[in-house]
């Protein structure tokens, strides 16, 4: 474990997650760090999305999950009662593993989210539409098209839309739920370098099942294996030397 | 010639044989009422749709005038979905964005078991149980447009949900999530996103359902009064041209002009039904990239 001095932005605490009698992911405690990117990795079903999905309580629309512990984000529980989802999800957004653009215009799908938080004013909604989509460097690739449909675009730009669409509620924290895993490797690239800019302003917390992708942009590392937290720390120190072997077993292929 | 490719070349024969064949009767059966409808034309004409005077049986001076009729198929066709439209959609609404698993479970069931009942039960029960309750609101006749449409609300209602419930189901989960990330309400995640996503499915769900009420007969034959008067209000009774048809086409002599004006009552149906699929056809394909 690596001792941080700073208070994580997102605190997780003793955390348990089950879909019905099966475990999901078990006795998680791990805090997430400001401005950085951590990545959870892990084999397929280890629980990485599971975690990750808890966090802005996504796997709530799973009629069967059920969950135990805590997972604080600035101090207040977001499994409490007294949450207000609405503006809990404004500042802790999520993008997708498929790209999920709404069937609406490229300029209404990021406005839809302002809108929605009450913001009215056109000239408002223009300026953020416009720093929303250059913040996710896709400005310029669709200036011109703002009023056609978002359907229309790239795999990647989507991608690239629906980060900027995140972006333009103003949230604190981004989790990314493998966001590349549908996009070929030049796309990939683009998200990648787009993460690694956006960290200066927003808190990032990415799945993958790609390694080197995790190597290459995180600063910290969440190994998890059958629904436990295995190995928490630098991405550096990990991939160096893992304390635990089953980490090991993962970061040399033997696990995947 | 192999084994394989001999069973291929049978099971292709077969199957383009049964699909074919089906498309062959589609056309005698137009041909045939267009033949039958035919000499409607040529011997009453415009009258047909001008006239409101239905006396078919009249052997001195007969009038043909299909007007009343129309109107009372159309009212009595717009009325019903003013009823059944919205409320399908709030129906398939709840289902899929506000009830539980169980509540699915049951609700689909009923639907399913009340899309079963047979028309002719749910005309009689509108008939014995409902239609006299009109009298106590001072109604001159308990068979009427009203309650010809009620019935036709109970008849379509269970199949207007699930078909638009189907139409919500089949939009990609994620586009849900996607809107219940940025913070929105179910209700909005549902209506303003999948809703839109769904939306070739659900006009889709419309025009059938308006397909399937402008043909009903049993429920309107029933309790919609069968007077061919035009109707001046809900409580007027109607006779639509379905009911038209199936009241009198088994009492007319063949060949002659009453005959040939029940087959071009079809026809005003059959034709009204290839419009409402055509732009069905014409709205998916539209909004297949929104």
């Amino acid at each position: 474990m690596v001792e941080t001095t700073k208070e994580p932005v997102i605190q997780v605490k003793d955390f348990s997650g089950f879909y019905g009698e099966k475990v999901g992911v078990k006795d998680i405690t791990v805090g997430f760090e400001k401005n950085k990117i951590t990545a959870i990795i892990g084999p397929s079903g280890c629980g990485k999305s599971t975690l990750l999905r808890s966090i802005n309580r996504m796997n709530d629309e799973i009629p069967i999950y059920k969950t135990q512990g805590k997972i604080l984000f600035e101090g207040q529980n977001v499994y409490s009662k007294e949450i207000n989802l609405t503006h809990f999800r404004k500042k802790v957004g999520m993008v997708f593993q498929r790209p999920t653009p709404f069937p609406m215009s490229i300029y209404e799908n990021i406005a839809f989210g302002p809108k929605l938080h009450g913001t009215k004013k056109k000239t408002d909604l223009d300026e953020i539409v416009e720093n929303s989509l250059r913040q996710a460097s896709l400005f310029n690739e669709v200036k011109d098209d703002l009023k056609k449909s978002a359907w229309g675009l790239s795999g990647g730009q989507q991608q690239r839309l629906c980060i900027a669409r995140a972006l333009a509620v103003d949230p604190e924290v981004i989790l990314l739920d493998e966001p590349t895993s549908a996009l070929d490797p030049i796309a990939t690239k683009h998200i990648e370098n787009l993460v690694e800019e956006l960290v200066s302003t927003y808190t990032i917390i990415i799945v993958t099942h790609n390694l080197a992708q995790a190597v290459r942009i995180s600063d910290y590392m969440v190994y998890m294996f059958q629904g436990d937290l295995v190995e928490y720390g630098q991405t550096s120190a990990i991939v160096k030397q893992p304390a635990d072997p089953r980490t090991e077993e993962y970061l040399t292929g033997k696990v995947s | 010639m192999t084994a394989r490719t001999l069973k291929y070349s049978i099971n292709s024969t077969l199957i383009n044989t049964i699909a074919f064949s089906g498309i062959v009767i589609l056309v005698i059966l137009t041909v045939f009422i267009i033949k039958e409808a035919t000499p409607a034309l040529t011997n009453v004409g415009a009258e047909l749709f001008t006239s409101v005077y239905w006396y078919p049986t009249n052997s001195y001076d007969p009038e043909f005038g299909l007007l009343a009729m129309l109107i009372g198929s159309l009212y009595i066709t717009g009325l019903t979905s003013l009823f059944v439209l919205p409320l399908g959609y709030i129906i398939a609404f709840f289902l899929f964005e506000y009830a539980s698993p169980t509540e699915v479970r049951v609700i689909k069931s009923a639907i399913d078991l009340l899309s079963g009942v047979p028309s002719v039960i749910i005309g009689a029960f509108m008939l014995v149980y409902v239609a006299p309750l009109t009298f106590k609101f001072g109604i001159y006749t308990p068979e009427n447009i009203l309650i010809a449409s009620l019935g036709l609300t109970i008849l379509s209602l269970p199949y207007t949900a699930s078909l638009m419930q189907e139409a919500m189901q089949s939009v990609d989960r994620s586009l849900k999530e996607g809107a219940l990330a940025l913070g929105s309400t179910r209700f909005t995640a549902g209506f303003k996103v999948v809703s839109r996503a769904a939306i070739s499915g659900i006009l889709n769900a419309v025009i059938l359902t308006v397909n399937r009420i402008i043909g009903e007969t049993m429920v309107v034959l029933m309790v919609a009064g069968g007077a061919a008067i035009i109707p001046r209000s809900l409580f007027d009774p109607a006779k639509p041209l379905t009911a038209t048809i199936a009241s009198e086409m088994g009492e007319v002599a063949q060949g002659s002009v009453h005959y040939s004006v029940l087959f071009f009552c079809g026809l005003i149906l059959l034709i009204f039904s290839f419009l409402l699929t055509i732009t069905a056809r014409v709205i998916i394909t539209k909004n297949k990239h929104v």
